[in-house]
């Protein structure tokens, strides 16, 4: 095997090129065969020792010793060198304006795809639709997307104003307790919570309005208010809102029947009064007020200041009819128009099937009815949408229910069918004098 | 250690060091002594403007002389280092950038007290920049060993080489250069 270098026997092998390409450039005598190379190397020699090149302005300053100067010129030279290198343009921290936002949206949407543009858009419905549902949207639009929800679906959202109503209600059915009446456990009391916590606290009631007044007008269970309040109104673990300090009665919906006896009314109601608080409309709890204390017998039950004609601890409580004045001086009867007598009962009742918001234990499923007995005993297997609509007869003395024969296969208008959904139980309780038979097992038994 | 051709004679640690406290006739000696090297090798690399070229070098080379810390010899290979970056980037922007193309050929400019030495270079330069033009960019790097008078291991330091691969590019280039010059015939 020959080497590499052997394949071309006029080729000077490597070391002798590297030998005589040294010497040409120590200027050393080559032969005939590196003399063009030597002349190559003797012209490159002339090229550098050749005059100096006239210096920039830059470097001429530099060389005359004006640091100073060199800087400017540098300055000046860079503003007006073509070789200006490239500036990486940081982006704007301004915030841009609306309309180009917009057109900046519009334009990555447009750069979507198809599934994209379907993805982008089921994503702004389930975010209008949650919103809607969760009440986080203004009033308006909130019951436009609730509307709009309720005919698409067959789910029935809540509606927060009435809720509000309905709590007020409820506050002032639960300040007209008799004396030496047992009460609920008290809540925790927290501090004065925010306002987005209160809304949320409130957003686990789901009463309507029209259901308590109704409970206005019934007669008193003769369960066990404690029990009642055990399996009613259990406090909200996590929330925890603090009970509302002062009574706060509304006006229950002129359509119903008014009822003069507070203590008819439903099983106490320990659910986050926050809202009782705050006011048919608000989420406002006045900075200041102390937090509740345990309702004792005798005293107003929401521990709110006493009534002005003189009787606190009075059992009776503002009268229902009287349009009592809200924590903020306001009439109930002001939220007239956020009720719906009509849709009331059974919104306040679907509202809390299945999906009590945050309402953990404190809620049956869907499908699950609550009882009131003293030994409460649920669930009830009784299936969401399959309750009868049937008039509701009269309760029976004992203010249970007592459901016909048959009403199960009634078929219930929309709203009445999915009022059978949890809060059936307050139904069952307060409703036994609207009628409403209802089959709840715990009372059957 | 006294570079004849460098014409510090022996007094490189001085001139650096007046070089480095601003002293004028330092700093313009230092320019003497390298620019006319630095600025035939750009010649030779074919740049378009090798005079501006060279001022940026220098520029560069008196700004950063505060930390050079050696002899002659590494003050030279340290200058020819700053050149070939240059030259890289130049390089570069010549690639990015459409090429300029001058409306006439700028003659050197010659001095008029030497004439005879003066014409004879121009003639020099443009034999070698119509032969460098037919080598390889990596085979006219190896002409630092020419210009900037470089051992192969500081050719090889500068252009980021091995000393096997600046040996093999220089025994190209003298294999192109030789092979050109016998085809050609010898000038002069």
């Amino acid at each position: 095997m020959t080497r590499r270098d052997d394949r071309f026997p006029d080729m000077f092998p490597s070391t002798q090129v590297d030998a005589a390409i040294e010497q040409v450039l120590h200027g050393g005598t080559v032969g005939d065969d590196g003399a063009p190379v030597a002349s190559f190397v003797d012209d490159l020699r002339v090229m550098a020792g050749g005059p100096p090149p006239t210096p920039t302005p830059e470097l001429a300053a530099l060389l005359a010793g004006h640091a100073a100067a060199a800087n400017a010129a540098s300055a000046t030279a860079a503003s007006l060198s073509p070789r200006e290198p490239h500036r990486v343009q940081a982006r704007s921290t301004r915030p841009r304006s609306g309309p180009s936002r917009a057109a900046g949206i519009r334009l990555r949407v447009a750069a979507l795809g198809l599934t994209g543009k379907a993805a982008v858009s089921l994503a702004l419905a389930a975010t209008v639709a949650a919103g809607g549902a969760s009440g986080i949207l203004p009033e308006p639009a909130s019951h436009f997307v609730r509307r709009a929800i309720e005919i698409v679906t067959p789910f029935e959202l809540p509606n927060h104003a009435s809720e509000d109503t309905g709590r007020s209600a409820h506050a002032k059915t639960n300040a007209g307790v008799a004396p030496g009446e047992e009460r609920e456990a008290p809540l925790p009391q927290p501090g004065p919570l925010p306002a987005g916590t209160v809304r949320e606290a409130a957003a686990i009631d789901v009463r309507s309005p029209d259901l308590e007044a109704r409970a206005d007008t019934d007669p008193p269970p003769p369960t066990n208010p404690t029990t009642d309040a055990s399996s009613w109104a259990r406090p909200h673990p996590a929330k925890g809102a603090p009970p509302a300090p002062g009574p706060k009665p509304a006006t229950p919906p002129s359509t119903l029947p008014k009822s003069d006896d507070p203590a008819s009314g439903p099983p106490p109601h320990a659910g986050p009064p926050s809202k009782t608080e705050a006011g048919p409309q608000g989420d406002h709890v006045p900075p200041g007020r102390p937090p509740a204390s345990a309702p004792e017998p005798g005293s107003p039950q929401l521990g709110g200041p006493p009534p002005k004609d003189g009787s606190p601890g009075s059992p009776a409580g503002p009268p229902a009819g009287r349009g009592g004045q809200g924590s903020h001086g306001r009439p109930a009867s002001s939220d007239g128009p956020d009720q719906e007598p009509s849709d009331g009962p059974a919104r306040g009742e679907a509202s809390s099937c299945g999906r009590s918001p945050r309402g953990g234990p404190d809620r049956a499923p869907c499908g699950e009815v609550w009882s009131w007995t003293a030994t409460p005993t649920w669930p009830s297997p009784t299936p969401c949408g399959q309750l009868p609509t049937a008039p509701r007869p009269a309760a029976s003395p004992g203010g249970r229910s007592t459901a016909p024969a048959g009403a199960d296969e009634s078929s219930p208008p929309r709203a009445s069918m999915w009022a059978a959904c949890p809060s059936t139980g307050a139904a069952s309780s307060t409703g036994s004098s609207t009628g409403t038979s209802r089959p709840s097992t715990a009372s059957s038994n | 250690m006294a570079i004849g051709r460098d014409g510090f004679d022996g007094d490189f640690g001085v001139v650096v060091s007046a070089a480095r406290a601003g002293e004028a006739w330092a700093l313009e000696h230092l320019y003497e002594e390298l620019s006319p090297a630095v600025a035939g090798l750009f010649r030779a690399q074919g740049i378009d403007d090798p005079d501006d070229l060279t001022s940026e070098v220098f520029v560069g080379v008196l700004r950063n002389l505060a930390w050079f810390d050696g002899d002659a010899k590494s003050f030279r290979s340290w200058v020819f280092t700053i050149a070939y970056r240059r030259l890289a980037d130049e390089r570069r922007r010549r690639v990015r950038q459409p090429p300029t193309i001058p409306l006439a050929d700028r003659p050197e400019p010659v001095a008029l007290d030497d004439v005879h030495t003066d014409v004879e270079r121009l003639l020099a330069t443009e034999r070698v920049r119509a032969l460098c033009d037919r080598l390889a960019p990596a085979q006219r790097d190896v002409l630092l060993r020419v210009f900037g008078d470089l051992t192969v291991d500081q050719v090889a330091g500068v252009i980021g080489k091995s000393r096997g691969a600046v040996k093999a590019l220089q025994r190209r280039g003298y294999a192109t250069i030789a092979r050109l010059l016998e085809r050609e015939g010898v000038p002069l």
